[in-house]
Parts: structure tokens; C-alpha cells; sequence
């Protein structure tokens, strides 16, 4: 795996990176992932429970103007 | 009838001027204005007048045949202005300079044109981890770095101090939020507290789709400051876009001098998919 440096007349100096960079790039790439899919099931979660909560609105007898206007 | 012969008619050539002849008229001399040299034809008696001065004739002289000045460049590039009383090199600039009036207005000068500068530009190397360093210093207060990828990927980044060391402790604080169309889910919150990387573009842009993003830093080589930027970027993944904003800390004061950039599983920043752009200006 390659690491580059912006040199001060422009150029990249690109290098190969060690065993410990190489191994820090990955360990951010897999804490990325885990932060990224509880984020997405976060998200997915909310849309699930939005759903389940206007079905329990609508059986209250709320239209579906008045459930958006609660949703903003 | 007799006939006179006059033989030549002719000025009186008297050579260079010196101070402390006497002229009379029809003397001609030779005499060098500044850095005009011209011949002189003398009108009235005179002594100690010289025949001209900043190209101004005397009352007792007036020009035969006026020359030109000398160039006063010396380099490929240079200007010829007008200084206070005569014409002036005005070297060429530095690379990027740009010709502007200096601030007492009387004359022209190279320097940084507009309020935002050109610090660097460029596309990516085609490197997994990129370092865009040496783009912050005492120079400018603020700077923009703006950069387009088009990878299925998102972008974190790692400021690096001004030694040189990246900074990879858990020192990082990200508060962003999101809004996306075309798709179920958000707007909604995007964050982390002390991790070692903050993150521009997070959602996952098409390879034909570049992610694209705006970054605003203020006085990052601050040595009593934390470094903090603001950015908003976009992209699109699939059919849903996206639009990001958020900010990224450092928890620590201390100068930071370039940013260093990475994706996720080893996707390279090359020459097709990477291009970035850095402007600082003053307050």
C-alpha cells in the first residue's frame, strides 16, 4: 500500500508505507465501518419506528396531514 | 560681378559639455539627461547652465536631436515603469505573482492579486494515504481546500503537525449532519467523539459520480489554538444523494501545518479521480 507527500515545489513523493502505517490504515478503515453501519441501522431503526408510530396515529384517527405536521 | 566664397556653413561643435565653458550661441555640445544623451544647440551666452534637466531644456539651450533613454532591464520578464522623475525597472515576479498598484497608490508591484490565494493545486498520486502538507503557515489566516474523488469511497483525514508528525491519537471530535434524497432515512446526525480521524465526505460516491467538498480552516498554524475546520461536501451512491456538513476538532493546541487524507480499503487518490485545491488569505 502506497503513502504520498506533497512536496514544497509541488511533486508528490510517494513511498511505501510500513507494516505499522499499513496496519493503522486498516484499523481505521474497520472502526469506519462499524461507526458507518451503526449509523445506518441507527437510521434504520428511526424509519422503522416512524412507520410503526404513524400506523399507531392513524388508528388514533389522525390524517395523514395532521401525522406530517407532527413529523415537521 | 566678383564672387565671395563662405566655404562651409556650419555649427560650431564644442563636444561634451563642461560646466565651466562658456557658450555662445550657435555652440553645439553633446550632454547627458539622466540617461538620455542628446545634442544641444546654444541660444544665449551662457556659463555653468547645463544644457537640460529631466529632460527639461535650459533657457540658454535647446535640442539639436534628442536621444532615446537606455533600457533599464536586465532580465527576461522585466517591466519598464515610470518612477518618480524617470523611467524604472520593474523586475519580473515571483511565479504566480500577479501586477498590482502598491499601497501608496504611486506605483506597480507583484504580490498576491484578489483576496484569495493559490497555495497549491493538484491531483492525487495514486497513493492509498496522502499527504497534502506544508499548505498552512503564519502566512494566511484562513484557507479553502476544495477536492472532487470520484471512488466509492469517503474520506477521513489527519491533520499533520508542524513538525512534520501526523497526528493519529484519539484527539479527534466530528459533529456533522445529513440530509438525503431519493432514498428512505435522514436527515439525521453523523458523529464521533476522541477518535483518530475526522472525516469529510462519509457517504459513498459512484467512481462516475465524484464525491465532491469544501473545507474552511482558520489559522490552523496557530501554536495556542485547536485546529477546526467546517466543511460540506456531497456525493451520490446508486440513485441517492447525499449533502453533508459537519466539523472536525482536535482536541489539542497546537500548530498544524497540512492535512493528510485516506480512504477505506486501500482505494488509491490517482491522477483520473483526484484533484484538489488549496487558498489562503489574510485578514
Amino acid at each position: 500500500m502506497k503513502k504520498a507527500t506533497l512536496q514544497t515545489d509541488g511533486t508528490w513523493k510517494v513511498e511505501t508505507m510500513s507494516s505499522d502505517e499499513e496496519k493503522d490504515y486498516n484499523d481505521c478503515a474497520a472502526s469506519a465501518k462499524t461507526l458507518k453501519e451503526e449509523l445506518i441501522a441507527s437510521a434504520a431503526k428511526k424509519e422503522t419506528d416512524k412507520a410503526a408510530a404513524t400506523t399507531k396515529l392513524k388508528a388514533l384517527g389522525l390524517t395523514d396531514d395532521e401525522i406530517a405536521a407532527l413529523y415537521g | 560681378m566678383a564672387t565671395i566664397d563662405l566655404g562651409k556653413i556650419k555649427f560650431n561643435w564644442r563636444g561634451t559639455y563642461a560646466g565651466g565653458t562658456a557658450y555662445v550661441p550657435d555652440d553645439v555640445v553633446y550632454y547627458v539627461d539622466g540617461s538620455v544623451g542628446s545634442s544641444y544647440m546654444c541660444v544665449a551666452n551662457t556659463t555653468g547652465n547645463a544644457p537640460s534637466s529631466g529632460g527639461t531644456p535650459h533657457a540658454s539651450w535647446e535640442y539639436l536631436a534628442k536621444g532615446q533613454a537606455t533600457s533599464p532591464t536586465t532580465t527576461q520578464g522585466d517591466l519598464i515603469v515610470r518612477g518618480a522623475s524617470a523611467d524604472e525597472r520593474l523586475a519580473i515576479g515571483a511565479a504566480g505573482k500577479a501586477l498590482k498598484v502598491n499601497a501608496s497608490a504611486n506605483g506597480l508591484e507583484y504580490g498576491d492579486a484578489g483576496a484569495w490565494t493559490v497555495i497549491a493545486s493538484g491531483s492525487g498520486p495514486g497513493a492509498a494515504s496522502i499527504n497534502i502538507d506544508n499548505i498552512f503557515s503564519d502566512t494566511y489566516y484562513f484557507y479553502k481546500l476544495y477536492y472532487s474523488w470520484a471512488e466509492d469511497d469517503w474520506v477521513k483525514v489527519r491533520y499533520i503537525k508542524a513538525d512534520g508528525s501526523i497526528e493519529s491519537g484519539n484527539v479527534y471530535l466530528h459533529s456533522g449532519s445529513y440530509t438525503k434524497e431519493n432514498s428512505a432515512g435522514g436527515p439525521s446526525r453523523a458523529g464521533h467523539t476522541n477518535a483518530n480521524y475526522g472525516f469529510y465526505n462519509y457517504w459513498d460516491s459512484a467512481d462516475n459520480c465524484p464525491s465532491i467538498c469544501e473545507v474552511f480552516y482558520v489559522n490552523p498554524y496557530s501554536s495556542t489554538k485547536e485546529t477546526i475546520d467546517f466543511f460540506q461536501a456531497t456525493q451520490v451512491g446508486g440513485t441517492t444523494l447525499y449533502h453533508h456538513h459537519g466539523s472536525n476538532c482536535n482536541m489539542n493546541a497546537y500548530a498544524v501545518r497540512g492535512v493528510q487524507f485516506f480512504g477505506q480499503g486501500g482505494d488509491n487518490f490517482t491522477s483520473a479521480n483526484f484533484k484538489y485545491l488549496v487558498l489562503g488569505a489574510k485578514v
